[in-house]
């Protein structure tokens, strides 16, 4: 029998990230792990819950936190940046106030036993790839250089996230260097892409994600590595707009370090989605030989 | 930009936003104002950073002194005047914030709760945490612009960037009826709510195209919603 852990993918892994999901769930089927949904999850309440309710963000992280509880899961893999830090706050808060914690039990039912360790998936790979599944690498990156973007909620606050050095973070650096790949030193690692702004703010995120393209690009990236699909999203369809506005054609992949650690693992491309990106990544990892 | 100058009561004010933040337990008065939430903050000024990612643009060079923007001139003059603003940078975004986040917490402190609440800045900040993350005091500066977002939305105050209220108000809408997030519900909900139709078209046909969108719902969450909006309603009226 497979060993399981809970998986709570949020909103948009079923949506317009469903290629980051398709690749988490074929890299952790090949390496034995089956990814358990509870059923009937809800929204966690990010990008908007905090800024309305303070109540309504702690509670919808912890109704589901109470659903994986009751599977009886000890572990939760959460890929969404977004999620594992509203998550991640719901609980840390919770521990902060008394006050809170009661009103949230009151909202979910009963009170949240906190039994469950939140990790997000990156974390567990890294771990897994430590951990001996290194051997189940059948084609290695060739030196393709890659940007690791951590972003913003992977990493801060960092005495609520727990993940990693906030200013300098290694995890993702550390997973795919294991597959063969050469991460670079940059600066914009861990900066803001204006997030949820670009349905509101559009310009923000055009100018914030411009700065990270333009900074890894002089760093020599071919890829930018990403862990969040807000991120993704961000850096990747916004790059025409980047083009008009700044004159600058970064024309630069995007990729999920689930794609990357699937291809290492040999499974078939077309199940890691490399056709949903704008800017097409195809080029790039046929010149490394890992598409035909 | 230069602040009105203010008139500040005597003696000490417990304002609302004061004793919200201490329930939060975020406290405010441990500032010493050392500015590095400001220097760290990626919208305080959208400009500020062009010093740095200047380096790798490639404009134009001077015709006459062959000087281009990898220049060191060009490079510190960039990013401490606001007058060097770069044409790229969109009109309405090239001050960024109208307060610093540390003068946020300068205003809360101050009891100028209408200062902060009817400001840009709660409505551009991110929510990328790194004022909260380099602030030697542990304040949570973040937190701070939620608070005073929820505040704003409690006593109707107009919001100075109303698009980011508006997406706000749309995503609560969207999670409380389908249980879990409908995008493209959102993206034209928010196109009705703020009247920008053309916002965005651009990217419609590649993410299409490219089957980015999921065209229909997910219920599958939403009984589990039903029944946790009830529960909520009750809890949120109840005492305390």
């Amino acid at each position: 029998m497979p060993e399981a852990i809970a998986y709570y993918p949020g909103c948009s892994l079923h949506s317009t990230a469903k290629e980051y999901d398709e690749s988490l769930r074929a890299v952790f089927t090949k390496l034995g792990v089956e990814l358990k949904e509870p059923e009937g999850w809800i929204c966690c309440g990010a990008s908007s819950a905090h800024s309305v309710d303070e109540l309504l963000a702690a509670a919808l992280p912890a109704q589901n936190l109470q659903l994986i509880e009751d599977m009886g899961a000890k572990e939760v893999a959460i890929p969404c940046a977004a999620c594992f830090l509203r998550f991640k706050t719901s609980v840390y808060d919770m521990k902060q106030s008394k006050h809170l914690e009661g009103k949230v039990a009151e909202t979910i039912g009963k009170k949240y036993g906190d039994t469950v360790t939140i990790r997000h998936p990156v974390e567990i790979l890294e771990k897994m790839f430590a951990n001996g599944a290194k051997n189940q690498i059948k084609k290695d990156l060739g030196k393709i250089k890659l940007a690791c973007y951590y972003g913003c909620m992977l990493t801060r606050p960092p005495k609520v996230t727990q993940f990693d050095d906030c200013e300098d973070p290694q995890t993702m650096d550390r997973l795919l260097k294991q597959l063969g790949a050469e991460t670079l030193v940059w600066s914009y690692k861990t900066d803001c892409c204006g997030a949820s702004l670009a349905l509101s703010e559009p310009d923000v995120v055009v100018k914030l994600s411009r700065d990270i393209l333009a900074d890894a690009r002089a760093c020599g990236a071919e890829a930018i590595v990403t862990a969040c699909q807000l991120c993704q999203a961000n850096l990747d369809t916004r790059q025409g707009q980047i083009a008009k506005k700044f004159n600058e054609n970064f024309n630069l992949p995007i990729l999920y370090f689930s794609q990357l650690v699937g291809l290492a693992l040999g499974l078939e491309p077309g199940k890691l989605g490399f056709d949903k990106h704008l800017v097409d990544p195809k080029p790039l990892l046929r010149k490394y030989g890992l598409l035909l | 930009m230069a602040v009105e100058p203010v008139k500040i009561k005597r003696g000490f004010q417990e304002t609302e936003s004061l004793k919200m933040l201490k329930e939060s337990a975020v406290n405010v008065n441990l500032c010493y104002q050392c500015r590095k939430c400001s220097s760290g903050c990626p919208v305080a000024d959208l400009t500020a950073r062009d010093s740095v990612s200047d380096r790798t643009s490639a404009g134009p060079l001077d015709e006459k002194t062959g000087a281009g923007p990898d220049s060191v001139p060009e490079a510190l003059r960039s990013g401490m005047a606001r007058d060097s603003v770069p044409n790229s940078v969109p009109e309405a975004l090239r001050s960024g914030m109208d307060l610093t986040p540390i003068q946020i917490i300068r205003a809360v402190r101050l009891g100028l709760e209408d200062l902060a609440l009817n400001s840009k800045t709660i409505w551009l900040c991110t929510g990328c945490e790194t004022c909260a993350t380099r602030c030697p005091q542990d304040i949570d500066i973040a937190k701070v612009n939620s608070i005073l977002r929820i505040m704003a939305y409690k006593r109707g105050i107009k919001p100075k960037l109303p698009n980011v209220a508006a997406f706000d108000r749309q995503f609560m809408a969207n999670m409380k009826f389908f249980g879990r997030v409908y995008e493209m519900g959102l993206v034209n909900q928010l196109k009705l709510a703020t009247r920008n139709f053309m916002q965005d078209m651009d990217l419609a046909g590649p993410m299409i195209f490219k089957g980015k969108i999921g065209f229909f719902p997910n219920f599958s969450g939403f009984l589990t919603m039903k029944k946790f909006l009830s529960r909520f309603k009750k809890a949120r009226a109840g005492k305390n």
